[in-house]
């Protein structure tokens, strides 16, 4: 099994490899044995229709799913890891959430800390990670009474405080204004991570991120390079809208 | 942080003016000074006044400690069932733990009085033991399935206890008693005991005040954040039942103690777990003493303590909430 999987990966050492990955929630097939290789520091974006499987995937790779196959990650089936070792690889930002919990930005993102609790009440690296994202003026809010935007740095900082190799983000900026979600995709950008995205600005798809997961009815539509005219054919033939570039720009010429 | 750690060395001061303010009250009155004085001399030698040191020692003394040490298991448990199921009605009874006890208090007093602590400890944990077998899915605890579940097998074992209350007119007085909770027969062993579980106990629940602040943003991130969340609550749940389970049947079912302590330690010192749960503790015991006071001063005889609890702790949980809208609409 290990050995078959090397004809995906065109050698090099692969961060994150799915063998037919398979996930099932219910009597529903959610993803439908898929497979895919992800090098280290490369940008990936995930997109498709709602109800593709994109966030049952990052589910998947963060180890928060039962599924059948393999997922291997760093070298190593990550069934076999325990739950903070996967947690030092990979963090997840989840989409925006509400918290009626009275915790301030500071102790929010401290408990992405708890991967090294040994260095759990180290407060300068808190105030590294802030400032990393531009925080560092909200330390002491409360994060109930956020923005958005605000709220969703913090959750990108509390991210970067476990210092996994891979972050994992579901929506970054599907609920944000354009102001805010031109900042959140600027550090995304400069993160120097794996970065494994679902998007739904295919703008944001096309431009930013080095490699694009186009996925339909839970598998793999195809894996195309960023600014390709490949992944634009895909995309008009996915949502049945037939896309051009224009300055870098997707737009519809005739109307759907 | 500083003034957090002084709060909670002032609800720990409290307590001990608290203690030493119930051992004085009583059909005879010590005065408070008095108190002191001979506890001080019953440790460093021949206490002056006897019959002050056997009134303090062997009547006063094992209920006001037992009544702290109730009301810290309550204040515990409740705090572990509001953070692992995240629901702020969240009280120790959840998991079903009331009406097995209350069962099994039943079945002793039909069999003999000397059973219905031993019964009542091991239905509560039968309870518990169901509620935790029908919530495994996929070999995971889901809180919403247990919540459920909860409720499901408290209704039956307590369908149960009514039924057999109400077939065999036995000694209703007792099993009413009993239900509406009261640290009346408090004695040196109950402290003892209860004392030897919470030492036990207590230290596996803050063994994981970290993981605490993290289940509270919702299973799946615990879980991306490294927590293994099975063990959370298998070892933290199970922990406060026992303890809750081993208080409940030595002196009924107080309500309100466990619901309300974490609330009001909330307002006081935030969300974050490693002040919440001392305070939340302190005040607990602090509530129960006093309620605890003023139940057995009553001018007209006793009355069970579960009806000063609600009494003080509906009316305080009323006042949190009503302050908790305006808060929400000013913002």
């Amino acid at each position: 099994m290990r050995l078959c999987s090397y004809t995906f990966s065109l050698g090099g050492d692969s961060l994150i490899e799915a063998i037919n990955l398979s996930v099932k929630i219910g009597s529903r097939q959610i993803l439908k044995k898929i497979n895919f290789t992800f090098q280290d520091k490369e940008k990936i974006a995930i997109v498709g229709p709602n109800g593709s499987g994109k966030t049952t995937l990052l589910r998947a790779l963060g180890g928060m799913l039962p599924y059948m196959g393999e997922i291997i990650l760093d070298g190593m089936e990550i069934r076999k890891y325990k739950r903070q070792d996967i947690a030092k690889l990979v963090s997840y930002v989840p989409q925006i959430f509400y918290t009626p919990y009275t915790f301030t930005v500071e102790e929010f993102v401290k408990m992405g800390k708890y991967v090294d609790i040994r260095n759990w009440w180290n407060a300068e690296e808190i105030d590294r990670y802030l400032d990393d994202v531009g925080i560092l003026s909200l330390k002491a809010r409360y994060v109930n009474t956020l923005s958005g935007g605000e709220l969703q740095k913090v959750l990108i900082a509390r991210a970067l405080a476990q210092n996994p190799k891979i972050i994992m983000l579901d929506e970054p900026t599907s609920h944000l204004d354009p102001k805010a979600a031109l900042e959140i995709n600027k550090i995304i950008t400069n993160l120097d991570k794996t970065v494994i995205s679902v998007v739904h600005d295919l703008n944001a798809a096309y431009n930013l991120y080095s490699k694009i997961m186009v996925m339909a009815n839970g598998e793999i539509f195809g894996i195309f390079e960023g600014k390709s005219q490949d992944f634009v054919d895909a995309i008009s033939k996915i949502y049945g809208i037939q896309y051009e570039i224009m300055g870098n720009r997707f737009i519809v010429p005739r109307g759907p | 942080m500083r003034p957090k750690i002084l709060i909670l060395f002032s609800l720990l001061i409290l307590l001990i003016l608290n203690i030493l303010t119930s051992i004085s009250i009583g059909p005879v009155r010590i005065p408070f000074y008095d108190v002191v004085i001979t506890i001080f001399q019953y440790f460093t030698g021949d206490p002056y006044n006897r019959i002050y040191m056997l009134i303090i020692f062997y009547i006063r003394m094992p209920r006001v400690l037992l009544a702290v040490l109730i009301g810290a298991v309550l204040a515990i448990s409740g705090l572990t069932t509001q953070t692992i199921f995240r629901n702020p009605l969240g009280d120790p009874y959840l998991t079903g733990i009331a009406s097995g006890a209350a069962l099994g208090a039943a079945i002793g007093f039909l069999i003999s009085p000397f059973v219905v602590e031993p019964l009542a400890f091991a239905f509560a944990m039968l309870a518990v033991f169901i509620t935790f077998v029908i919530s495994r899915v996929d070999g995971e605890f889901s809180p919403e399935i247990m919540i459920l579940a909860g409720i499901a097998v408290s209704f039956f074992f307590s369908a149960i206890a009514s039924y057999l209350i109400y077939l065999r007119e036995v000694n209703l007085r007792g099993v009413l008693f009993w239900l509406l909770g009261g640290l009346y027969g408090a004695n040196w062993n109950d402290v003892f005991y209860l004392t030897i579980a919470s030492l036990i106990l207590f230290p596996i629940i803050f063994y994981f005040i970290p993981e605490f602040d993290l289940m509270l943003m919702g299973d799946e991130q615990a879980k991306s954040m490294g927590v293994n969340t099975k063990r959370v609550k298998v070892f933290t749940l199970l922990s406060s039942s026992i303890v809750t389970s081993f208080a409940v049947s030595m002196v009924g079912i107080i309500g309100f103690i466990g619901l309300v302590s974490p609330h009001i330690a909330r307002k006081i010192v935030g969300e974050s777990h490693r002040f919440l749960l001392p305070a939340s503790i302190l005040i607990g015991a602090n509530l129960l003493l006093a309620s605890d006071t003023i139940a057995r001063s009553n001018p007209g005889g006793e009355i069970p303590v579960g009806i000063i609890t609600s009494f003080i702790g509906a009316p305080l949980l009323i006042y949190l909430l009503i302050r908790r809208r305006f808060i929400d609409r000013s913002n």
